[in-house]
């Protein structure tokens, strides 16, 4: 289980998240907000990418911190435009992420395999990243972010690029992940999300607005209406 | 390592750089087993060997003193000047030496017993002065002492690679998937600089090969074993080692400098995070190095010549850092040459890798904290 506690981060005199708790099981946690919420920030921290200011992170109770490369191994994390390496191809691509993330050797092949086909890029294996489109980029990122076989799945913003049948093949993807993982994924389009998480969290200027679970939220009005009310303003 | 490599074959800058250097290096190569002044050779040789003597040296200068109006009778005129002050030089040189033997004797260290004994057989007999063209062997180590371009084409692809591993990441966005990978921020440094270290390694070897390549291709493979001590400058060498020894000494005594230079290269940029900072710093010294060379060799940031004789009279900096080590990576084995430390004689060569391997391992874990709290 992970769990922030009172996690804040600042940036100079400019306060971007602000004491930040919550926990997160098995399923699907869906982050909403505008741009400049602080959505990437959270995502940066329990990625360890990046520091808190201040409060902690932790991992089945304990600092992530102190467990340090045992606790990124249990991370897949797919940033916000991600670009890659331009002369590698796609499988080079995963084969050089399994060993930053640790997968024993023998079980890149097959690793490998798998992830392609689940994003549906195992005709493009020998391609050179270069010659990708954004949408294939974007899919070869989700296939880095499950590489490794995480506990933990960190998306920021994932569908970006993405045509309407890869969002779709890619929301089945995460419907059929979520019963093993945590699934954070972070997103400014709430179609993306109303569909398939559990929960939900609404972020703007850096405090959470409202945390609660998809189904109840939908009880008492729809998911859009709920984000308009939250960030009419900010989208005109 | 090997996947740092792999991010690197893919740069047209870089692939360009390796070919320019391996063109260059195998035409200085071919250019100079080639070239060849049998005539001028024959002729000086007929007239003047035989025990040097003062009166022969100055019937020479005398002989060649307005030798200089072409390009050959000018090279011989030189050639052969500097073969008889050499032996001039030599009695003078064998005189202090020994004198300073006496005392040194006087210690346990094996290493200075070994020149001494070395010393004193060199100069049991009078200096013949023997003019002959030079030979293969000859040319292979004046090649290897000599390799202004080289270094300079050398430097400057250790910059641009140092460089631009270190700031790949940042330039497509990929650092954040790396960090947060479980090899994390040391494992991730430590490849990097693995990388520098191979490539400055390599750049090394390759440099060597490509200019000793074509004497290889065309025989006499039985000079790689001669000692050392047949190059004329080299008769006083304290180290007995044969050619292809001396050529690997000189490999991976530029190779520590070049490892030197590209990880300060590498901190530099991840300091700005922008590969070109450091790419621009060292143009600017290399051009500006150059235009007051042409002013002053003594300016120069590879200067000639910096170790090999009149070292004492040498600035700290060229005597101390890496810039040694790359241009006059040759000349630390053509004669001991001892500098007191704590009052206790040392070879320079010693002094200076133990220098540069302090401050390189300093610059690098610098490195690793910019890198460890870089975007944290």
């Amino acid at each position: 289980m992970l769990e922030l506690v009172n996690v804040c981060k600042s940036y100079k005199e400019k306060e971007v998240l602000h004491n930040f708790s919550m926990k997160f099981e098995k399923g699907i946690y869906g982050l909403l907000g505008p741009n400049g919420a602080g959505k990437s920030t959270m995502m940066n921290i329990i990625a360890d990418v990046l520091k808190p200011s201040k409060g902690d992170v932790l991992y089945d109770g304990v600092s992530i911190y102190k467990l340090k490369e045992k606790y990124r191994s249990h991370i897949g994390y797919l940033p916000q435009h991600v670009g890659y390496y331009d002369n590698f191809t796609a499988d080079m691509t995963l084969e050089y992420f399994a060993n930053l993330r640790g997968v024993p050797k023998k079980e890149y092949k097959e690793r490998i395999e798998n992830v392609l086909k689940a994003v549906n890029l195992s005709e493009n294996a020998k391609q050179k990243v270069k010659t990708f489109s954004g949408g294939m980029k974007q899919r070869l990122g989700i296939a880095v972010a499950l590489i490794a076989n995480p506990d933990v799945l960190i998306l920021d913003e994932p569908t970006v690029g993405l045509d309407p049948k890869e969002r779709i093949n890619f929301r089945e993807l995460l419907r059929g992940l979520a019963s093993e993982k945590t699934i954070i994924l972070s997103t400014h389009i709430v179609s993306d999300v109303e569909d398939i998480a559990d929960y939900l969290i609404f972020l703007k200027n850096g405090n959470i607005v409202l945390s609660d679970s998809t189904d109840n939220i939908l009880e008492k009005t729809s998911v859009e209406e709920q984000y308009m009310k939250f960030f009419g303003e900010d989208i005109v | 390592m090997g996947y740092e490599i792999r991010k690197l074959w893919g740069n047209k800058i870089m692939l360009l750089g390796l070919l320019v250097l391996i063109f260059v290096s195998l035409y200085y190569g071919y250019e100079n087993i080639n070239s060849n002044l049998p005539e001028y050779v024959n002729m000086v040789d007929e007239a003047y060997k035989g025990k040097y003597t003062e009166e022969k040296l100055e019937r020479l200068r005398e002989k060649f003193a307005n030798a200089n109006q072409g390009e050959d009778e000018f090279f011989m005129y030189l050639s052969v000047c500097g073969e008889a002050e050499k032996c001039n030089n030599i009695l003078e040189y064998r005189d202090s030496i020994v004198k300073a033997a006496k005392r040194l004797k006087k210690s346990s260290d094996t290493y200075i017993s070994r020149v001494n004994s070395r010393i004193e057989k060199i100069y049991e007999d009078t200096p013949q002065l023997e003019i002959v063209e030079p030979s293969k062997f000859d040319r292979i180590v004046g090649m290897v002492r000599w390799q202004f371009v080289e270094d300079i084409i050398s430097i400057m692809l250790v910059i641009f690679v140092a460089s631009y591993i270190f700031t790949l990441e940042h330039g497509v966005n990929t650092h954040k998937l790396v960090f947060s990978s479980s090899a994390g921020r040391l494992k991730t440094y430590v490849r990097k600089i693995a990388c520098i270290v191979g490539v400055a390694i390599g750049i090394s070897i390759i440099t060597h090969v490509c200019i000793c390549a074509y004497c290889v291709v065309s025989g006499d493979s039985y000079i790689w074993k001669l000692p050392i001590q047949y190059y004329g400058e080299y008769i006083e060498a304290p180290y007995i080692i044969s050619l292809l020894e001396y050529v690997i000494v000189t490999v991976v005594l530029k190779a520590i400098g070049l490892i030197v230079i590209g990880i300060c290269s590498a901190v530099v940029s991840l300091w700005f995070k922008k590969s070109i900072i450091p790419v621009i710093i060292s143009s600017v010294i290399m051009v500006g190095g150059y235009l007051l060379c042409s002013y002053n060799a003594n300016y120069s940031p590879l200067g000639e010549s910096v170790i090999q004789s009149r070292y004492e009279r040498y600035i700290m900096f060229k005597k101390y850092t890496c810039m040694g080590l790359i241009n006059n990576s040759g000349y630390y084995t053509e004669r001991y040459m001892p500098v007191n430390v704590f009052d206790y004689p040392v070879d320079m060569v010693y002094v200076n890798i133990f220098i540069n391997i302090i401050f390189v391992v300093a610059v690098a874990y610098a490195g690793y904290i910019v890198y460890r709290k870089r975007d944290r």
